[in-house]
């Protein structure tokens, strides 16, 4: 399966309309860095945009922020309804200084949907958010893209970036790379070898955890990150020696990317056509994605 | 540049709802009249009869003039560039123009109200209502415009403050003092002053040298500020 590499910011945009959506993994400069080209290359009536550091007028409440914008676009869909489906009901009557920070993404989000514009250029848009906003957001994304509409988001989480439909990509030293669509295939590598501990580095020391310990396995950029109680280590191991290893311990490969422990697994749910989600009960709630093809792999393999 | 009327009175709607929730901003028109309203039953029993009302209007007129006419654009657009709300309202297609004529709309309104409060309380005659409101309107207008350009040039607040300071304080001291030769010739060239100037020349029925000189000055205020607006407004990319 082909993996495209593009090598700047035009070549990335420019394969949108093979893509459909681009979901980026990326710091923070790369991603003022595509705004300001989008700014500059897309026509402004048909772009919207999400961006870091806008939290509205703090002397309005959230429905008076929705309203006015709601008056602003011309929107015709009722106030009310847009709240509920952003999963604003709750602080409608909140004052906007004395939201959370992923209330004011939601706000944000709620925003631009009233823009109906045909690219929408959204920055962290599921971070802060909780699995219901989430869900609600995904569905969003996949009915504008329903419509015919763009999406180019950056994300600090590959996670996010392969939760929402589209192409996922992630940035380095200036080229963005494609994450591989997850396929079929598996490594069958049989080894007879038992290792109980995964060794990681952190700092100088090399650290060695038990399978239980770890909640999930994340690889990104050709390194595998093991997932402790909130913090990511990165291990030396690839991934299909740490499948092979830990399957043993009730792993399973849920997505390309990801290895996750199933004894932590709370549930997983459907979100949008294309998109599942296995939710951990460990602190976070962290949300994994599920590929489609995968699960009824998992189903048999735990006889569900 | 076109003006879409849904989005200027969105606008209008949202600046004017602020200005009422802002108590540091309302207080600039609330302030004055409180004080007109103070000095009219501490002050005006002492003072000779036919002085008290043109005490009160002076009083009234130029401390809202200079305070909401200064304050209220500047400080706001300063606050949507340092909040970044202004960035957000450029990329939903808002014009940088529709932006500001709503901000100057809102504060030509409020200072209008607060200077017509300012005069029913003071007690002047009726029948110099006309001229009054030519007058005051002018004046504030002028005073508008440069809060504007003041609120151009900033990039938040703080820096906001630093300009609108110095010229509340030339705008209204020279015209409230008026003693000395220097802000004698400071009030007659500042527009507060002038339109002081303009209102009691044109009651008294003279039409003369120093009522056009007067009206010149507002006016070449006022000119120099819409240009140096429409310079700076060209200039500055207005979205930081």
């Amino acid at each position: 399966m082909d993996t495209k590499i593009y090598d700047s910011i035009p070549e990335l945009l420019e394969g949108l309309s093979d893509h459909g959506s681009i979901h980026l993994e990326c710091n923070q400069e790369v991603a003022e860095d595509i705004f300001q080209y989008i700014r500059s290359h897309w026509g402004a009536a048909d772009t919207a945009f999400l961006t870091f550091q806008d939290k509205g007028y703090e002397r309005q409440t959230v429905m008076e922020y929705i309203g006015f914008f709601h008056r602003l676009f011309g929107e015709t869909r009722a106030v009310e309804d847009i709240l509920e489906d952003f999963d604003l009901g709750d602080v409608r009557k909140a004052k906007m200084r004395s939201l959370r920070p992923g209330e004011y993404t939601k706000i944000q989000l709620a925003r631009v949907s009233m823009q109906n514009a045909k690219l929408y250029f959204l920055a962290e848009p599921l971070t802060n958010l909780n699995e219901g906003a989430m869900g609600k957001i995904l569905r969003w994304i996949e009915e504008r893209r329903e419509a015919g509409a763009q999406f180019v988001t950056i994300n600090s989480s590959l996670r996010y970036a392969l939760m929402m439909p589209g192409t996922a990509f992630y940035a380095e030293d200036g080229k963005f790379c494609e994450v591989e669509k997850d396929g079929e295939e598996s490594e069958a590598l049989e080894e007879e070898l038992e290792i109980l501990k995964i060794p990681a580095k952190s700092g100088n020391s090399t650290l060695l955890f038990e399978p239980r310990e770890i909640d999930y396995v994340e690889s990104m950029n050709k390194c595998s990150y093991l997932s402790v109680r909130g913090t990511l280590y990165q291990t030396q191991l690839p991934m299909y020696e740490l499948e092979e290893v830990l399957k043993k311990a009730g792993f399973f490969r849920c997505h390309r990317s990801y290895l996750v422990n199933i004894q932590k697994a709370e549930r997983f749910e459907k979100w949008t056509k294309n998109s599942y989600v296995l939710i951990l009960n460990n602190k976070e709630h962290s949300q994994i994605p599920l590929s489609k093809g995968r699960i009824e792999e998992m189903k048999e393999t735990f006889h569900w | 540049m076109s003006i879409s009327m849904r989005k200027f009175s969105a606008l209008y709607k949202k600046d004017l709802m602020d200005f009422i929730k802002n108590p540091a901003i309302s207080a600039s028109v609330l302030l004055p009249v409180a004080f007109v309203l103070l000095y009219k039953y501490v002050v005006g029993p002492n003072l000779a009869k036919e002085e008290v009302s043109g005490f009160l209007l002076n009083l009234g007129l130029l401390m809202n003039c200079s305070m909401s006419g200064v304050l209220i654009v500047s400080t706001s657009v300063a606050e949507e560039k340092e909040k970044f709300t202004l960035r957000t309202l450029i990329l939903s297609n808002v014009s940088a123009m529709e932006f500001f004529l709503s901000k100057i709309l809102v504060a030509v309104c409020v200072t209008f109200l607060g200077n017509l409060v300012i005069f029913l309380l003071s007690g002047e005659p009726m029948e110099h209502i006309p001229v009054y409101i030519l007058a005051s309107l002018l004046g504030s207008c002028c005073v508008i415009m440069i809060s504007a350009l003041i609120g151009l040039l900033s990039r938040d607040q703080m820096s906001c403050s630093v300009l609108q300071i110095p010229v509340m304080l030339l705008f209204l001291i020279p015209p409230a003092m008026a003693s000395g030769a220097v802000l004698r010739f400071l009030a007659r060239i500042t527009p507060l002053g002038a339109m002081l100037q303009v209102y009691y020349n044109l009651v008294q029925g003279k039409f003369g040298g120093s009522t056009v000189l007067a009206f010149a000055v507002i006016l070449a205020w006022l000119a120099a500020a819409v240009l140096l607006f429409g310079y700076f407004y060209k200039k500055k990319n207005i979205d930081n």
